[in-house]
Protein backbone atom coordinates (compact mmCIF):
# COMPACT_ATOMS: atom_id res chain seq x y z
CA UNK A 1 0.00 0.00 0.00
CA UNK A 2 2.73 2.29 1.00
CA UNK A 3 4.71 1.58 -2.33
CA UNK A 4 1.38 2.59 -4.05
CA UNK A 5 1.50 5.70 -2.60
CA UNK A 6 4.91 6.86 -3.14
CA UNK A 7 5.07 5.12 -6.61
CA UNK A 8 1.92 7.90 -7.29
CA UNK A 9 3.42 10.72 -5.51
CA UNK A 10 6.66 10.06 -7.79
CA UNK A 11 4.60 10.14 -10.68
CA UNK A 12 2.71 13.46 -9.73
CA UNK A 13 5.90 15.17 -9.09
CA UNK A 14 7.49 14.27 -12.53
CA UNK A 15 3.89 15.69 -13.64
CA UNK A 16 4.82 18.86 -11.99
CA UNK A 17 8.83 19.01 -13.53
CA UNK A 18 6.80 18.92 -16.72
CA UNK A 19 4.78 21.81 -15.95
CA UNK A 20 7.69 23.83 -14.62
CA UNK A 21 9.73 25.18 -17.50
CA UNK A 22 6.36 26.89 -19.35
CA UNK A 23 5.13 27.72 -16.15
CA UNK A 24 8.27 29.92 -15.38
CA UNK A 25 8.05 31.11 -18.84
CA UNK A 26 4.59 32.30 -17.88
CA UNK A 27 5.19 33.91 -15.02
CA UNK A 28 7.65 35.78 -16.38
CA UNK A 29 6.66 37.37 -19.72
CA UNK A 30 3.21 37.69 -18.69
CA UNK A 31 2.53 37.32 -14.67
CA UNK A 32 5.28 39.77 -13.93
CA UNK A 33 4.52 42.08 -16.81
CA UNK A 34 0.84 42.14 -15.72
CA UNK A 35 1.45 42.58 -12.06
CA UNK A 36 3.84 45.60 -13.04
CA UNK A 37 1.46 47.04 -15.30
CA UNK A 38 -0.87 47.31 -12.58
CA UNK A 39 1.57 48.61 -9.81
CA UNK A 40 2.85 51.23 -12.64
CA UNK A 41 -0.50 52.60 -13.15
CA UNK A 42 -0.50 54.20 -9.48
CA UNK A 43 2.63 55.94 -9.58
CA UNK A 44 4.00 58.47 -12.37
CA UNK A 45 6.68 56.43 -13.88
CA UNK A 46 8.61 57.87 -16.51
CA UNK A 47 11.62 55.91 -17.00
CA UNK A 48 13.94 59.27 -16.39
CA UNK A 49 12.65 60.32 -12.74
CA UNK A 50 11.75 58.25 -10.10
CA UNK A 51 8.36 56.80 -9.86
CA UNK A 52 6.19 58.66 -7.47
CA UNK A 53 2.83 56.77 -6.00
CA UNK A 54 0.33 58.84 -6.87
CA UNK A 55 -2.88 56.74 -6.47
CA UNK A 56 -5.60 56.68 -8.85
CA UNK A 57 -4.43 60.48 -10.24
CA UNK A 58 -3.91 58.70 -13.30
CA UNK A 59 -6.87 56.94 -13.55
CA UNK A 60 -8.59 59.96 -13.07
CA UNK A 61 -6.94 62.05 -15.41
CA UNK A 62 -7.01 59.89 -17.99
CA UNK A 63 -10.71 59.73 -17.43
CA UNK A 64 -11.13 63.48 -17.93
CA UNK A 65 -8.99 63.85 -20.68
CA UNK A 66 -11.14 64.37 -24.12
CA UNK A 67 -8.00 62.29 -26.09
CA UNK A 68 -9.14 59.28 -24.35
CA UNK A 69 -12.74 60.17 -24.73
CA UNK A 70 -12.20 60.44 -28.27
CA UNK A 71 -10.49 57.26 -28.45
CA UNK A 72 -12.88 55.05 -26.31
CA UNK A 73 -15.64 56.45 -29.00
CA UNK A 74 -13.44 56.03 -31.83
CA UNK A 75 -12.34 52.25 -30.62
CA UNK A 76 -16.17 51.22 -29.83
CA UNK A 77 -17.27 52.73 -33.21
CA UNK A 78 -14.65 50.64 -35.07
CA UNK A 79 -15.36 47.26 -32.66
CA UNK A 80 -18.70 47.77 -33.92
CA UNK A 81 -18.46 48.65 -37.86
CA UNK A 82 -15.91 46.05 -37.91
CA UNK A 83 -17.30 43.30 -35.59
CA UNK A 84 -20.78 43.04 -37.14
CA UNK A 85 -19.99 42.79 -40.68
CA UNK A 86 -17.37 40.14 -40.19
CA UNK A 87 -19.63 37.85 -38.32
CA UNK A 88 -22.45 38.18 -40.65
CA UNK A 89 -20.40 38.24 -44.00
CA UNK A 90 -19.02 35.10 -42.11
CA UNK A 91 -21.75 33.69 -41.46
CA UNK A 92 -23.26 34.00 -45.06
CA UNK A 93 -20.42 32.56 -47.07
CA UNK A 94 -20.01 30.12 -44.24
CA UNK A 95 -23.38 29.03 -45.12
CA UNK A 96 -22.68 28.72 -48.57
CA UNK A 97 -20.13 26.98 -48.25
CA UNK A 98 -21.00 24.26 -46.54
CA UNK A 99 -22.76 21.68 -49.16
CA UNK A 100 -19.60 21.26 -51.09
CA UNK A 101 -20.44 21.62 -54.23
CA UNK A 102 -17.47 21.21 -56.81
CA UNK A 103 -15.68 24.31 -56.73
CA UNK A 104 -16.20 25.03 -52.85
CA UNK A 105 -12.82 24.54 -51.27
CA UNK A 106 -11.44 26.43 -53.96
CA UNK A 107 -13.48 29.76 -53.14
CA UNK A 108 -12.90 28.68 -49.53
CA UNK A 109 -9.29 28.94 -50.34
CA UNK A 110 -9.67 32.51 -51.79
CA UNK A 111 -11.79 33.94 -49.54
CA UNK A 112 -8.90 32.99 -46.47
CA UNK A 113 -5.94 33.96 -48.08
CA UNK A 114 -6.32 37.43 -47.07
CA UNK A 115 -5.93 35.64 -43.14
CA UNK A 116 -2.22 34.28 -44.09
CA UNK A 117 -0.86 37.74 -45.05
CA UNK A 118 1.15 39.50 -42.70
CA UNK A 119 -0.68 42.10 -40.91
CA UNK A 120 1.91 45.13 -41.74
CA UNK A 121 2.31 43.47 -45.10
CA UNK A 122 -1.63 43.13 -46.07
CA UNK A 123 -1.94 46.69 -44.78
CA UNK A 124 0.62 48.63 -46.87
CA UNK A 125 -0.66 47.00 -49.59
CA UNK A 126 -4.08 48.38 -48.83
CA UNK A 127 -2.57 51.37 -48.08
CA UNK A 128 -1.90 51.51 -52.07
CA UNK A 129 -4.75 50.21 -52.91
CA UNK A 130 -7.28 52.87 -51.51
CA UNK A 131 -4.63 55.33 -52.58
CA UNK A 132 -5.55 58.29 -54.44
CA UNK A 133 -5.51 57.88 -57.22
CA UNK A 134 -6.12 53.97 -57.08
CA UNK A 135 -7.42 50.90 -57.82
CA UNK A 136 -10.46 50.83 -55.54
CA UNK A 137 -11.55 54.71 -55.86
CA UNK A 138 -11.32 53.44 -59.96
CA UNK A 139 -13.29 50.12 -59.17
CA UNK A 140 -16.10 52.29 -57.41
CA UNK A 141 -16.61 54.85 -59.93
CA UNK A 142 -16.72 52.14 -62.19
CA UNK A 143 -19.49 50.76 -60.32
CA UNK A 144 -21.10 53.96 -60.16
CA UNK A 145 -21.20 53.76 -56.37
CA UNK A 146 -18.93 57.16 -56.38
CA UNK A 147 -18.13 60.35 -59.02
CA UNK A 148 -15.09 61.75 -57.37
CA UNK A 149 -12.06 59.88 -55.38
CA UNK A 150 -12.55 59.55 -51.85
CA UNK A 151 -8.97 60.63 -50.05
CA UNK A 152 -9.11 57.70 -47.72
CA UNK A 153 -6.46 57.71 -45.57
CA UNK A 154 -6.09 61.23 -46.22
CA UNK A 155 -9.33 62.49 -45.13
CA UNK A 156 -10.49 62.84 -41.57
CA UNK A 157 -14.07 61.53 -42.86
CA UNK A 158 -13.00 58.61 -44.30
CA UNK A 159 -9.79 57.29 -42.84
CA UNK A 160 -11.33 55.07 -39.78
CA UNK A 161 -13.99 53.86 -42.93
CA UNK A 162 -11.05 53.02 -44.83
CA UNK A 163 -9.48 50.57 -41.83
CA UNK A 164 -12.45 49.27 -41.32
CA UNK A 165 -12.58 47.78 -44.51
CA UNK A 166 -9.39 46.68 -44.46
CA UNK A 167 -9.91 44.67 -41.55
CA UNK A 168 -13.50 43.06 -42.53
CA UNK A 169 -11.44 42.17 -45.56
CA UNK A 170 -8.77 40.55 -43.29
CA UNK A 171 -10.75 38.76 -40.82
CA UNK A 172 -13.82 37.84 -42.71
CA UNK A 173 -12.28 34.64 -44.13
CA UNK A 174 -11.54 33.51 -40.24
CA UNK A 175 -14.53 33.87 -39.09
CA UNK A 176 -16.13 32.02 -41.90
CA UNK A 177 -13.43 29.10 -41.03
CA UNK A 178 -14.93 29.12 -37.30
CA UNK A 179 -18.69 29.19 -38.48
CA UNK A 180 -17.74 26.35 -41.30
CA UNK A 181 -16.73 24.43 -38.54
CA UNK A 182 -19.81 25.03 -35.95
CA UNK A 183 -22.13 23.88 -39.17
CA UNK A 184 -20.55 20.60 -39.43
CA UNK A 185 -21.72 19.84 -35.48
CA UNK A 186 -24.90 20.41 -36.92
CA UNK A 187 -26.49 16.60 -37.68
CA UNK A 188 -28.04 16.62 -40.87
CA UNK A 189 -31.13 15.11 -39.49
CA UNK A 190 -32.65 18.29 -38.42
CA UNK A 191 -32.19 20.32 -40.94
CA UNK A 192 -33.87 16.92 -43.21
CA UNK A 193 -36.52 17.06 -40.94
CA UNK A 194 -37.17 20.84 -41.47
CA UNK A 195 -37.28 19.84 -44.75
CA UNK A 196 -39.71 17.89 -44.73
CA UNK A 197 -41.97 20.23 -42.85
CA UNK A 198 -42.02 22.67 -45.85
CA UNK A 199 -39.44 24.65 -44.40
CA UNK A 200 -38.05 26.75 -46.73
CA UNK A 201 -34.20 27.69 -47.23
CA UNK A 202 -34.56 30.99 -44.99
CA UNK A 203 -37.10 29.09 -42.52
CA UNK A 204 -34.40 26.64 -41.90
CA UNK A 205 -31.53 29.26 -41.26
CA UNK A 206 -33.99 30.85 -38.83
CA UNK A 207 -35.43 28.02 -37.11
CA UNK A 208 -33.24 25.38 -37.36
CA UNK A 209 -29.36 26.55 -38.35
CA UNK A 210 -28.91 29.67 -35.95
CA UNK A 211 -30.45 28.36 -32.27
CA UNK A 212 -27.87 24.82 -32.88
CA UNK A 213 -24.94 27.48 -33.70
CA UNK A 214 -25.50 29.38 -30.43
CA UNK A 215 -22.60 28.47 -29.11
CA UNK A 216 -20.56 28.88 -31.98
CA UNK A 217 -22.23 32.23 -32.01
CA UNK A 218 -21.36 33.76 -28.74
CA UNK A 219 -18.05 32.31 -28.97
CA UNK A 220 -17.27 34.22 -32.23
CA UNK A 221 -18.43 37.18 -30.66
CA UNK A 222 -16.48 37.26 -27.95
CA UNK A 223 -13.54 36.14 -30.58
CA UNK A 224 -14.18 38.99 -32.75
CA UNK A 225 -14.54 41.57 -29.88
CA UNK A 226 -11.37 41.28 -28.22
CA UNK A 227 -9.58 40.91 -31.94
CA UNK A 228 -11.02 44.39 -32.72
CA UNK A 229 -10.11 45.94 -29.38
CA UNK A 230 -6.56 44.77 -29.83
CA UNK A 231 -5.70 45.67 -33.32
CA UNK A 232 -2.40 47.90 -33.65
CA UNK A 233 -0.71 47.08 -36.58
CA UNK A 234 -2.80 48.89 -39.54
CA UNK A 235 -3.55 51.80 -37.33
CA UNK A 236 0.51 52.76 -37.20
CA UNK A 237 1.48 51.15 -40.56
CA UNK A 238 -1.49 53.06 -42.91
CA UNK A 239 -2.28 56.17 -40.88
CA UNK A 240 -0.04 56.49 -37.60
CA UNK A 241 -3.42 57.81 -35.62
CA UNK A 242 -4.17 60.84 -37.83
CA UNK A 243 -5.37 62.23 -39.88
CA UNK A 244 -6.22 64.66 -36.54
CA UNK A 245 -6.78 62.21 -34.46
CA UNK A 246 -9.40 60.59 -36.19
CA UNK A 247 -7.93 56.82 -36.42
CA UNK A 248 -6.57 56.94 -33.05
CA UNK A 249 -8.08 54.25 -31.35
CA UNK A 250 -7.40 52.99 -27.66
CA UNK A 251 -4.02 50.82 -28.45
CA UNK A 252 -2.68 53.98 -31.01
CA UNK A 253 -3.31 56.23 -28.18
CA UNK A 254 -1.53 53.50 -25.67
CA UNK A 255 1.12 53.30 -28.20
CA UNK A 256 1.78 57.40 -28.13
CA UNK A 257 1.32 57.79 -24.58
CA UNK A 258 4.22 55.15 -23.82
CA UNK A 259 6.72 55.83 -26.26
CA UNK A 260 6.26 59.29 -27.80
CA UNK A 261 5.14 60.90 -24.47
CA UNK A 262 7.12 58.61 -22.37
CA UNK A 263 3.95 58.63 -19.61
CA UNK A 264 4.85 55.21 -18.59
CA UNK A 265 2.73 55.16 -15.31
CA UNK A 266 -0.28 56.45 -17.61
CA UNK A 267 0.17 54.51 -20.41
CA UNK A 268 -0.17 51.78 -17.79
CA UNK A 269 -3.10 52.43 -16.38
CA UNK A 270 -4.97 52.73 -19.75
CA UNK A 271 -3.93 49.26 -20.63
CA UNK A 272 -5.17 48.09 -17.05
CA UNK A 273 -8.37 49.72 -18.27
CA UNK A 274 -8.31 47.73 -21.13
CA UNK A 275 -7.54 44.91 -19.54
CA UNK A 276 -10.76 45.71 -17.28
CA UNK A 277 -12.66 45.73 -20.49
CA UNK A 278 -12.00 42.87 -21.84
CA UNK A 279 -12.29 40.96 -18.60
CA UNK A 280 -15.38 42.48 -18.08
CA UNK A 281 -16.97 41.36 -21.58
CA UNK A 282 -15.58 37.74 -21.43
CA UNK A 283 -16.95 37.19 -18.14
CA UNK A 284 -20.46 38.42 -19.04
CA UNK A 285 -20.32 36.44 -22.54
CA UNK A 286 -19.12 33.28 -20.61
CA UNK A 287 -21.44 33.77 -18.22
CA UNK A 288 -24.28 33.43 -21.36
CA UNK A 289 -22.57 30.54 -22.61
CA UNK A 290 -23.02 28.97 -19.44
CA UNK A 291 -26.32 29.97 -18.92
CA UNK A 292 -26.97 28.83 -22.41
CA UNK A 293 -25.74 25.10 -21.41
CA UNK A 294 -27.82 24.93 -18.59
CA UNK A 295 -30.91 25.09 -20.62
CA UNK B 1 -36.61 31.78 -58.52
CA UNK B 2 -36.23 28.18 -59.22
CA UNK B 3 -33.39 26.21 -58.02
CA UNK B 4 -30.69 26.45 -60.97
CA UNK B 5 -31.19 30.29 -60.61
CA UNK B 6 -30.01 30.12 -57.07
CA UNK B 7 -27.58 28.34 -57.74
CA UNK B 8 -26.19 30.49 -60.19
CA UNK B 9 -26.40 33.35 -58.18
CA UNK B 10 -24.91 31.82 -55.65
CA UNK B 11 -21.54 31.19 -57.67
CA UNK B 12 -21.72 34.86 -58.82
CA UNK B 13 -21.43 36.03 -55.67
CA UNK B 14 -18.92 33.71 -54.61
CA UNK B 15 -16.68 34.88 -57.42
CA UNK B 16 -17.01 38.32 -56.77
CA UNK B 17 -16.42 38.26 -52.81
CA UNK B 18 -13.17 35.94 -53.62
CA UNK B 19 -12.65 38.46 -56.19
CA UNK B 20 -12.64 40.93 -53.97
CA UNK B 21 -10.27 39.10 -51.48
CA UNK B 22 -7.68 38.30 -53.80
CA UNK B 23 -7.47 41.60 -55.84
CA UNK B 24 -4.92 43.70 -53.25
CA UNK B 25 -2.89 40.49 -53.79
CA UNK B 26 -2.78 40.65 -57.27
CA UNK B 27 -2.22 44.59 -57.49
CA UNK B 28 0.57 43.84 -55.36
CA UNK B 29 1.89 41.95 -57.44
CA UNK B 30 1.15 43.77 -60.51
CA UNK B 31 2.57 47.31 -58.70
CA UNK B 32 5.89 45.25 -57.83
CA UNK B 33 6.81 44.90 -61.69
CA UNK B 34 6.35 48.61 -62.51
CA UNK B 35 8.83 51.20 -62.83
CA UNK B 36 9.09 53.63 -59.96
CA UNK B 37 7.32 56.48 -62.20
CA UNK B 38 4.66 54.63 -63.64
CA UNK B 39 3.70 53.11 -59.93
CA UNK B 40 0.61 55.50 -59.83
CA UNK B 41 0.24 55.81 -63.64
CA UNK B 42 -3.47 57.19 -64.49
CA UNK B 43 -5.53 55.19 -65.95
CA UNK B 44 -4.38 52.37 -63.86
CA UNK B 45 -2.92 49.30 -65.83
CA UNK B 46 -2.70 45.60 -63.99
CA UNK B 47 0.80 45.19 -66.53
CA UNK B 48 2.57 48.26 -67.83
CA UNK B 49 4.60 48.46 -70.96
CA UNK B 50 7.93 47.88 -69.15
CA UNK B 51 7.45 45.07 -66.50
CA UNK B 52 10.56 46.10 -64.08
CA UNK B 53 12.20 43.19 -62.60
CA UNK B 54 15.00 45.55 -61.32
CA UNK B 55 12.90 45.65 -57.86
CA UNK B 56 13.51 42.35 -57.09
CA UNK B 57 16.96 42.75 -57.79
CA UNK B 58 16.99 46.23 -55.71
CA UNK B 59 15.16 44.88 -52.53
CA UNK B 60 18.42 42.19 -52.02
CA UNK B 61 21.22 44.70 -52.60
CA UNK B 62 19.82 47.97 -51.26
CA UNK B 63 17.55 47.05 -49.07
CA UNK B 64 18.86 43.54 -47.92
CA UNK B 65 15.63 42.18 -47.74
CA UNK B 66 17.86 38.61 -47.14
CA UNK B 67 18.82 40.02 -43.83
CA UNK B 68 15.25 40.41 -43.02
CA UNK B 69 13.77 37.14 -44.55
CA UNK B 70 16.68 35.37 -42.22
CA UNK B 71 16.08 36.64 -39.30
CA UNK B 72 12.14 36.37 -39.28
CA UNK B 73 12.89 32.40 -39.88
CA UNK B 74 15.46 32.03 -37.12
CA UNK B 75 13.06 33.93 -34.80
CA UNK B 76 10.02 32.07 -35.79
CA UNK B 77 11.53 28.63 -36.12
CA UNK B 78 13.37 29.09 -32.44
CA UNK B 79 10.36 30.19 -30.74
CA UNK B 80 8.13 27.49 -32.61
CA UNK B 81 10.07 24.90 -31.81
CA UNK B 82 10.50 25.60 -27.98
CA UNK B 83 6.92 27.02 -27.81
CA UNK B 84 5.64 23.32 -29.06
CA UNK B 85 8.33 21.39 -26.26
CA UNK B 86 7.27 23.69 -23.47
CA UNK B 87 3.68 23.86 -24.72
CA UNK B 88 2.88 20.17 -25.20
CA UNK B 89 4.72 19.24 -21.65
CA UNK B 90 2.57 21.59 -19.62
CA UNK B 91 -0.31 20.74 -21.54
CA UNK B 92 0.19 16.54 -21.22
CA UNK B 93 1.34 17.72 -17.22
CA UNK B 94 -2.09 19.67 -16.38
CA UNK B 95 -4.38 16.41 -18.14
CA UNK B 96 -2.93 13.43 -16.76
CA UNK B 97 -1.12 14.73 -13.49
CA UNK B 98 -2.51 15.78 -10.43
CA UNK B 99 -0.58 17.76 -7.86
CA UNK B 100 -1.49 20.43 -5.34
CA UNK B 101 -2.48 24.06 -7.44
CA UNK B 102 -3.06 22.45 -10.84
CA UNK B 103 -7.04 23.40 -11.03
CA UNK B 104 -5.56 27.10 -9.66
CA UNK B 105 -2.53 27.23 -12.17
CA UNK B 106 -5.14 26.48 -15.04
CA UNK B 107 -7.55 28.73 -14.21
CA UNK B 108 -5.05 31.40 -14.12
CA UNK B 109 -4.17 30.36 -17.67
CA UNK B 110 -7.35 30.67 -19.00
CA UNK B 111 -7.72 34.02 -17.40
CA UNK B 112 -4.38 34.81 -19.14
CA UNK B 113 -6.00 34.08 -22.68
CA UNK B 114 -7.89 37.28 -22.95
CA UNK B 115 -5.10 39.68 -21.62
CA UNK B 116 -4.54 42.05 -24.57
CA UNK B 117 -0.81 42.23 -25.78
CA UNK B 118 -1.24 46.09 -24.77
CA UNK B 119 -0.76 45.36 -20.73
CA UNK B 120 2.36 43.17 -21.44
CA UNK B 121 4.26 45.31 -23.90
CA UNK B 122 5.29 48.27 -21.66
CA UNK B 123 6.26 46.25 -18.90
CA UNK B 124 8.24 43.82 -21.38
CA UNK B 125 9.97 46.90 -23.22
CA UNK B 126 11.55 47.48 -19.89
CA UNK B 127 12.44 44.25 -18.78
CA UNK B 128 14.12 44.12 -22.20
CA UNK B 129 15.76 46.87 -21.25
CA UNK B 130 17.23 46.20 -17.90
CA UNK B 131 18.27 42.80 -19.01
CA UNK B 132 20.32 44.85 -22.02
CA UNK B 133 18.69 42.35 -24.60
CA UNK B 134 17.19 45.12 -26.83
CA UNK B 135 17.68 45.23 -30.34
CA UNK B 136 18.54 41.39 -30.02
CA UNK B 137 16.63 38.81 -31.76
CA UNK B 138 16.42 37.14 -28.46
CA UNK B 139 14.10 39.93 -27.02
CA UNK B 140 11.91 38.65 -29.59
CA UNK B 141 12.09 35.34 -29.10
CA UNK B 142 11.67 35.19 -25.27
CA UNK B 143 8.09 36.56 -24.97
CA UNK B 144 6.67 33.66 -27.03
CA UNK B 145 8.85 30.43 -25.51
CA UNK B 146 5.12 29.76 -24.37
CA UNK B 147 1.78 30.97 -24.60
CA UNK B 148 -1.72 30.78 -22.49
CA UNK B 149 -3.68 29.75 -25.79
CA UNK B 150 -0.53 27.25 -26.54
CA UNK B 151 -1.06 25.80 -22.96
CA UNK B 152 -4.12 25.79 -23.42
CA UNK B 153 -4.29 24.42 -26.42
CA UNK B 154 -2.08 21.36 -25.77
CA UNK B 155 -4.28 20.57 -22.53
CA UNK B 156 -7.78 20.34 -24.46
CA UNK B 157 -6.04 17.92 -26.49
CA UNK B 158 -4.44 15.77 -24.20
CA UNK B 159 -7.65 15.68 -22.17
CA UNK B 160 -9.40 14.04 -24.94
CA UNK B 161 -6.66 10.84 -25.17
CA UNK B 162 -6.89 7.81 -23.35
CA UNK B 163 -5.08 7.11 -20.14
CA UNK B 164 -4.57 3.27 -21.56
CA UNK B 165 -1.54 3.54 -23.10
CA UNK B 166 -0.10 5.96 -20.48
CA UNK B 167 -1.06 3.21 -17.38
CA UNK B 168 0.07 0.27 -19.88
CA UNK B 169 3.84 1.68 -20.01
CA UNK B 170 3.57 2.38 -16.89
CA UNK B 171 2.91 -1.43 -15.75
CA UNK B 172 6.00 -1.90 -17.93
CA UNK B 173 8.39 -0.12 -15.98
CA UNK B 174 8.36 3.21 -17.78
CA UNK B 175 9.81 6.37 -16.49
CA UNK B 176 7.39 9.33 -16.61
CA UNK B 177 9.61 11.10 -19.65
CA UNK B 178 9.60 7.94 -21.13
CA UNK B 179 5.87 8.02 -21.28
CA UNK B 180 6.18 11.96 -22.85
CA UNK B 181 8.13 11.09 -25.13
CA UNK B 182 7.26 8.48 -26.66
CA UNK B 183 3.93 7.75 -25.96
CA UNK B 184 2.58 11.41 -25.39
CA UNK B 185 3.89 13.45 -28.34
CA UNK B 186 3.43 10.58 -30.90
CA UNK B 187 -0.12 10.67 -30.33
CA UNK B 188 -0.36 14.81 -30.88
CA UNK B 189 1.25 14.85 -33.78
CA UNK B 190 -1.99 16.22 -35.32
CA UNK B 191 -2.10 19.07 -32.39
CA UNK B 192 1.34 19.77 -32.23
CA UNK B 193 1.23 20.26 -36.32
CA UNK B 194 -1.60 22.79 -36.03
CA UNK B 195 -0.13 24.78 -33.05
CA UNK B 196 3.04 24.84 -35.25
CA UNK B 197 1.35 26.32 -37.81
CA UNK B 198 -0.35 29.14 -35.61
CA UNK B 199 2.93 29.50 -33.67
CA UNK B 200 5.09 29.80 -36.92
CA UNK B 201 2.32 32.42 -38.77
CA UNK B 202 2.10 34.29 -35.21
CA UNK B 203 6.20 35.06 -34.61
CA UNK B 204 6.25 35.37 -38.77
CA UNK B 205 4.01 37.94 -38.73
CA UNK B 206 4.58 39.38 -35.76
CA UNK B 207 4.46 43.23 -36.20
CA UNK B 208 4.25 45.47 -32.71
CA UNK B 209 6.87 44.29 -30.63
CA UNK B 210 9.19 43.51 -32.88
CA UNK B 211 8.70 47.32 -33.78
CA UNK B 212 9.60 48.22 -29.95
CA UNK B 213 12.22 45.83 -29.20
CA UNK B 214 14.33 46.20 -32.48
CA UNK B 215 16.16 49.14 -33.40
CA UNK B 216 19.37 48.68 -35.93
CA UNK B 217 17.60 47.53 -39.51
CA UNK B 218 20.29 44.40 -39.29
CA UNK B 219 17.97 43.08 -37.10
CA UNK B 220 14.50 43.76 -38.08
CA UNK B 221 12.00 41.09 -38.89
CA UNK B 222 10.61 40.78 -42.21
CA UNK B 223 6.98 42.87 -41.97
CA UNK B 224 9.21 45.52 -39.85
CA UNK B 225 12.02 45.80 -42.36
CA UNK B 226 9.02 46.31 -45.55
CA UNK B 227 6.94 49.15 -43.38
CA UNK B 228 10.41 51.05 -42.20
CA UNK B 229 11.25 51.30 -46.44
CA UNK B 230 10.13 54.39 -47.04
CA UNK B 231 13.02 56.46 -48.62
CA UNK B 232 14.28 59.64 -47.14
CA UNK B 233 12.93 61.63 -49.94
CA UNK B 234 10.15 59.76 -51.78
CA UNK B 235 8.94 55.82 -51.05
CA UNK B 236 9.69 53.56 -53.50
CA UNK B 237 6.39 51.58 -53.57
CA UNK B 238 7.37 49.42 -56.56
CA UNK B 239 10.17 48.22 -54.21
CA UNK B 240 7.91 48.05 -51.43
CA UNK B 241 5.61 45.69 -53.35
CA UNK B 242 8.29 43.81 -54.93
CA UNK B 243 9.25 43.28 -51.23
CA UNK B 244 5.95 42.55 -49.68
CA UNK B 245 5.61 39.97 -52.34
CA UNK B 246 8.77 37.76 -51.92
CA UNK B 247 7.13 38.43 -47.96
CA UNK B 248 4.08 36.58 -48.57
CA UNK B 249 5.30 33.79 -50.59
CA UNK B 250 6.47 31.69 -48.62
CA UNK B 251 3.31 32.31 -46.25
CA UNK B 252 1.13 31.53 -49.06
CA UNK B 253 3.04 28.62 -50.28
CA UNK B 254 2.48 26.46 -46.88
CA UNK B 255 -0.94 27.78 -46.95
CA UNK B 256 -1.96 26.18 -50.66
CA UNK B 257 0.34 23.11 -49.75
CA UNK B 258 -0.93 22.54 -46.49
CA UNK B 259 -4.31 23.97 -46.09
CA UNK B 260 -6.39 21.45 -45.12
CA UNK B 261 -4.03 20.76 -42.25
CA UNK B 262 -4.47 24.72 -41.85
CA UNK B 263 -7.87 24.73 -41.99
CA UNK B 264 -9.10 21.76 -40.12
CA UNK B 265 -6.44 22.53 -37.39
CA UNK B 266 -8.52 26.13 -36.74
CA UNK B 267 -11.24 23.90 -36.54
CA UNK B 268 -9.98 21.41 -33.99
CA UNK B 269 -9.01 24.80 -32.20
CA UNK B 270 -12.16 26.40 -32.27
CA UNK B 271 -14.16 22.90 -31.44
CA UNK B 272 -11.73 22.74 -28.21
CA UNK B 273 -12.34 26.08 -26.92
CA UNK B 274 -15.67 26.34 -27.27
CA UNK B 275 -16.53 22.89 -25.95
CA UNK B 276 -14.00 24.10 -23.28
CA UNK B 277 -15.90 27.20 -22.45
CA UNK B 278 -19.64 25.87 -22.23
CA UNK B 279 -19.43 22.19 -20.84
CA UNK B 280 -19.24 22.39 -17.23
CA UNK B 281 -15.84 20.77 -17.19
CA UNK B 282 -14.78 20.02 -13.78
CA UNK B 283 -11.24 21.66 -13.90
Amino acid sequence: MKSNSTFLKKQNLAGAVFLAPALMALTIFWGIPIITSILASFTNTDMITSPKWIGFSNYVNIFKSKAFMNSLILTGEFILASSVPVLFFGFILAITLNDKFFASRIFRLLIFVPVVLSDAIAALVWKVFLNVPGLFNEMLMHLGLIHKNIKWFYDSKYALTGIILFIIWKETGYFMVIFLAGLKNIPRECLEAAEVDGASSLQKIFFVTLPLLKPTLLFSTIIVLIKMLNVFTPFFVITGGGPYNTTEVLPVLLYNMAFSFIKIGKASALSVIMLLLVSIFSGLFFTLLRVDQDE
Amino acid sequence: MNKKNIKIVKILLLILVSLFMIMPVLLMISMSLKEKGAVFEQPFRWISDAICIENYRAIMSVHKLHEYFFNSLFVAMIATGINLFLSSMAGFSLSKYHYKGKKQIFKIIIFLLIVPAQVLVIPLFIMITKMQLNDTLKAIILPYLTSPFAIFFMRQFFMSTSNDPIEAARIDGASEWQIYWHIALPEAKPALGSLGIFSFMFNWNNFMWPLLALNSQSKFTLPLGIAMMSGEYSTPYNEIMAAATIASLPALIVFFILQNNFIDGMIINSNNTLNASYKKERL
